[in-house]
């Protein structure tokens, strides 16, 4: 075969069109063959590219080589090279995230934010996720869509709307004479009974939407059955109760506190752990401290978290520094860097250099 | 940046191609359905940046006038200056390949799998900045040592 060139091959077709080689790894080739569509997306125009497939999320970045790499195209007897490239663009798998830049908090029904409406499909466009990322992902950020325009609920009124949906539920379940398994009941439970249940005994009237994405976080749906996440239920209760009880709270009055605060007949395991990121437990006493309140710097990080407390368990400091442990060490192996980590009996002790 | 839609129909065609059975010639192994192929060098392959104006009968066989081809021109009728730069040969157990470059030099290569392929991506800025996977390379002649003479 005869090899041509043309004159100064480069990316660029014409000058509106360039040429670009992409790594397709099994997920993209995939969706390619199933005839899936595929999107270039960005949070922003300073924010960097990413591919989506409906499921996957791809981070683009940018290989150089100093080899001559050259396209060419085979017709028989000769070939013509038509591009020379440089550098390859690599596509990594990454964390998906939400764009909700603009997007007001809704505490209240009867009190909307004034705000310009985004709606969800804008919501979606402008962020780096795909659109099954998306589905999973909005419910648990708590973004709804209410006539067009999207909110970020206030956990206050995440948790009123599930303490109704929990309170139909368990109200229509002793009517229908289930009182004794009401637990048992409720890890499997026919949705569009729930559904119906809400709508009989709802005294606040909450909308389709809102409590449709209360019921995608707080349930897990196996086909048109639910079960109802008692953990993350407990989390949202405990979290909300512990931002509202004052900071030497005995850890003794803050459990009977949180099952006083339940829906009646509604008795999940309580573990504190449940809670784990969101407290600081200190001679017999809790109190309410965020995860995100701490600096992302790790050396800070662990600075500021042996200025709260000066002796922490590992189980304990655990939750506090997963977020900067970002190459997943063992977290006594990762602390070792910045702390004293030594074994007292069964326990591990993290204590400050 | 809003998000754009990447069109994969032809990517789609040239993954489920069987381009062996449809063209026997030893090219067609590392080629595309749609005739694409690519070919790697280490180092750089130095070709003159414009056509020079005064040339002998000899040299100015070596030039040519091809189209960009209708994969990436989107319809448009692109015509550009090419030279000769060699002779591309794959051998029968379609593993070896040699490059002559004019008639002093060789290269000995391989033809190698791309592993992952490797899609061409089109990026257009006009029509709404249209994106396109035209195709996908699963093979590729590598070139990796030192020309060696021609005896």
């Amino acid at each position: 075969m005869d090899l041509y060139s043309v004159i100064g091959p480069t990316p660029q077709i014409t000058p509106s069109s360039s040429l670009r080689l992409v790594e397709l790894g099994p997920e993209v080739l995939q969706a390619i063959e199933n005839k899936s569509e595929l999107y270039l997306k960005s949070a922003g125009s300073d924010d960097y590219p990413v591919l989506v497939t409906p499921s996957k999320t791809f981070k683009i970045r940018q290989k150089s080589h100093s080899n001559c790499v050259l396209l060419i195209q085979n017709q028989g007897e000769t070939g013509f090279a038509y591009s020379q490239f440089n550098n390859e663009l690599l596509l990594s798998s990454i964390e998906p995230s939400v764009n909700i830049k603009g997007v007001s908090v809704l505490k209240h029904l009867s009190q909307k934010p004034e705000q310009k409406p985004i709606s969800l499909e804008t919501i979606y466009e402008n962020s780096p996720i795909s659109k099954n990322e998306f589905e999973q992902l909005r419910p648990e950020l708590n973004l709804v869509d209410l006539e067009g325009s999207c909110y970020i609920m206030h956990d206050e009124l995440v948790c009123d709307c599930l303490s109704t949906i929990l309170r139909s539920t368990i109200e229509e379940l002793v009517d229908s004479g289930d009182e004794m398994h009401i637990m048992t009941r409720l890890q499997s439970i026919d949705a569009d009974w729930v559904i119906q249940a809400v709508q009989k005994h709802q005294e606040e009237q909450f909308p389709r939407e809102i409590r449709d994405t209360v019921l995608a976080k707080y349930t897990t749906r196996t086909g048109s059955s639910l079960s109802f996440r008692n953990e993350k239920i407990v989390r949202l209760y405990g979290v909300l109760l512990l931002k509202n009880s004052p900071a030497d709270t005995k850890l003794d009055d803050f459990t009977l506190n949180l099952r006083l605060n339940m829906p009646s007949n509604y008795h999940p395991d309580i573990k504190l752990e449940y809670l784990n990121g969101n407290y600081i437990e200190e001679n017999g006493c809790i109190r309410y401290f965020a995860e995100t309140d701490l600096s992302p710097i790790p050396a800070e990080r662990i600075s500021e978290l042996f200025k709260l407390k000066k002796e922490w368990k590992l189980g304990e400091i655990e939750p506090f520094v997963q977020r900067i442990n970002t190459k997943n060490l063992k977290t006594e192996k990762f602390l070792i860097k910045f702390a004293k980590v030594r074994r007292s009996g069964k326990n591990i002790i993290v204590t400050g250099r | 940046m809003p998000s754009r839609s990447i069109n994969t129909e032809k990517a789609f065609e040239s993954i489920n191609s069987d381009t062996s059975s449809a063209d026997p010639s030893v090219a067609s192994v590392v080629s595309t359905k749609w005739g694409s192929m690519i070919l790697e060098i280490q180092g750089e392959l130095n070709l003159p940046d414009s056509k020079p104006k005064t040339l002998s009968q000899k040299e100015q066989d070596l030039f040519t006038t091809v189209a960009i081809p209708q994969l990436v021109a989107n319809g448009q009728e692109i015509t550009k200056d090419a030279v000769k730069f060699g002779k591309l040969e794959i051998e029968q157990d379609m593993k070896k390949a040699t490059l002559y470059i004019s008639t002093s030099q060789r290269l000995v290569g391989n033809v190698e799998s791309v592993d992952p392929p490797l899609g061409v991506l089109k990026l257009d800025s006009n029509n709404n900045g249209q994106c396109e996977i035209v195709d996908v390379i699963s093979k590729k002649v590598v070139f990796k040592v030192r020309p060696l003479p021609i005896m």
